[in-house]
């Protein structure tokens, strides 16, 4: 993956005003930004995402520009195809795992494109959740929880998987559980992944790049 | 000469068909207006919010005044129907579903303006990246979230709409068998001194409000998120 992002943006509520000015590029396959609370890494990855417009700048992932202010260019985060894992993990408490898994396979634009799929059982197989698919979301432990949320981010092969602080809502106990998990599923999804997180023990999972983010703006970088 | 149960069963149906037209039409227009508000960042919003709730807070005639003004032959919208169709409102039980639907309206509106308010963006915002379009965000995930809302909504909307009297009365009268709703005819029951009509009536109009509650309660038990 090759990545580049070059956004400003002024986030402004009532006396409170918070500017981020994000500047990186990297050709790895995993990137970890990292910082502190409130540092801007969400809104980093929500605008890689389409879910925030920056005010400034552009977003280039491979051969495609998601955003770019002069131009004029902003695809929708639904053209985008990149998967996103949030940290409270949103599954749809009204839909059972299975439904929750293959929310994207009904959408119009994907049920109508040729775009590469898992069929739902093997998904449901490699994640180990088959025994779960008519349960709801309020019945799973977090483990579950994260592990459908990966399924269901990953069964229309999107290009770029985003992380949002994916162990912080994990009991600490399973977090290195969970930490390798994630690996196996980067190797064997082989797909690259841009993970924020506050955590310093996230930093070791992956190789790749790190940023840290102090602030709204990239403070260090370091090749891992 | 009519007997007395006749005489209750016809403003019963009437009121059920006005009530329920009503509220049908208020659902569609209603979702679509909390959904236009809540979605978009546009100038006079605030107005126009202030507006839908208006008929809340107005005094039931005065409402029906200013539907009589506009929808009779020499207003806006009545000239024009009458112009274009020949269409006439006053005096109809349509115009009577256009009284009850705009005094109950608000509270569909506000049900589901605090229903879509509700819906954790996250959900919104992890179904736009799934792939789903702002309408099928709206129809998949908002909407079901908000059910509970919206049902609640209806409810009220709809009980409002079965007991309104005054801008019913001002836009479409109380013409027996054509606009005289329950509460007018219990109004008129009582006016000309018919205390068994009026006893018939209100104990009709007080079951229909139990039986309304019992199914609500009944058809949304413990369907919680």
């Amino acid at each position: 993956m090759v990545i580049q992002v070059s956004i400003r943006k002024l986030f402004r509520a009532r006396e409170y005003s918070f500017q981020l000015d994000v500047d990186f590029s990297s050709d790895s396959d995993t990137i970890t930004i990292f910082g502190p609370s409130g540092a801007g890494k969400s809104a980093t990855l929500q605008c890689i995402a389409g879910l925030v417009t920056p005010d400034h700048g552009n977003i280039g992932v491979n051969e495609t520009i998601f955003f770019h202010s002069t131009h004029k260019i902003n695809i929708p985060p639904r053209l985008r195809k990149v998967g996103y894992l949030f940290q409270d993990y949103a599954l749809f408490p009204h839909l059972t795992v299975a439904e929750n898994i293959w929310f994207s396979l009904k959408c119009y634009r994907i049920a109508r494109s040729d775009r590469p799929r898992y069929p739902l059982d093997e998904i449901l197989e490699l994640f180990e959740i088959a025994h779960l698919s008519q349960n709801y979301p309020h019945q799973l432990s977090g483990g579950q929880k994260q592990r459908v949320a990966l399924a269901r981010a990953l069964i229309v092969k999107p290009d770029i998987l985003l992380l949002d602080e994916p162990f912080a809502a994990l009991d600490p106990m399973i977090r290195s559980k969970m930490r390798r998990e994630l690996v196996q599923v980067r190797e064997r999804f082989d797909i690259p992944l841009i993970m924020i997180t506050h955590d310093p023990e996230d930093l070791a999972i992956f190789g790749g790049s790190i940023f840290s983010l102090e602030n709204g703006s990239i403070i260090k970088s370091a090749e891992a | 000469m009519s007997s007395l149960f006749d005489q209750a069963w016809i403003p019963l149906l009437l009121t059920l068909k006005v009530a329920g037209c009503a509220t049908l039409l208020v659902l569609i227009v209603s979702i679509f207006l909390a959904y236009v508000v809540t979605r978009y960042k546009f100038l006079g919003r605030d107005i126009a919010d202030a507006l839908f709730t208006l008929p809340l807070v107005m005094p039931p005639t005065v409402l029906g005044y200013y539907l009589l003004v506009m929808l009779g032959k020499h207003g806006w919208i009545g000239h024009w129907l009458h112009e274009q169709f020949g269409i006439n409102l006053i005096f109809t039980w349509q115009g009577a579903v256009i009284a009850a639907g705009v005094a109950s309206f608000p509270l569909l509106y506000r049900a589901a303006r605090a229903g879509f308010d509700d819906v954790d963006h996250k959900l919104e915002n992890a179904a736009r990246v799934l792939g789903a379009s702002e309408l099928e965000v709206f129809l998949r995930v908002t909407i079901p979230l908000s059910r509970n809302a919206i049902f609640a909504g209806t409810m009220l909307a709809f009980a409002r709409a079965m007991g309104e009297f005054g801008a019913t009365l001002m836009v479409a009268g109380s013409l027996p068998a054509k606009t005289q709703t329950l509460s007018l005819a219990v109004y008129d029951a009582v006016q000309a001194g018919q205390n068994n009509l009026a006893n018939i009536l209100v104990i009709i109009a007080s079951a229909v409000c139990v039986v309304v509650i019992i199914s609500s309660r009944k058809l949304f038990a413990g369907k919680h998120f």
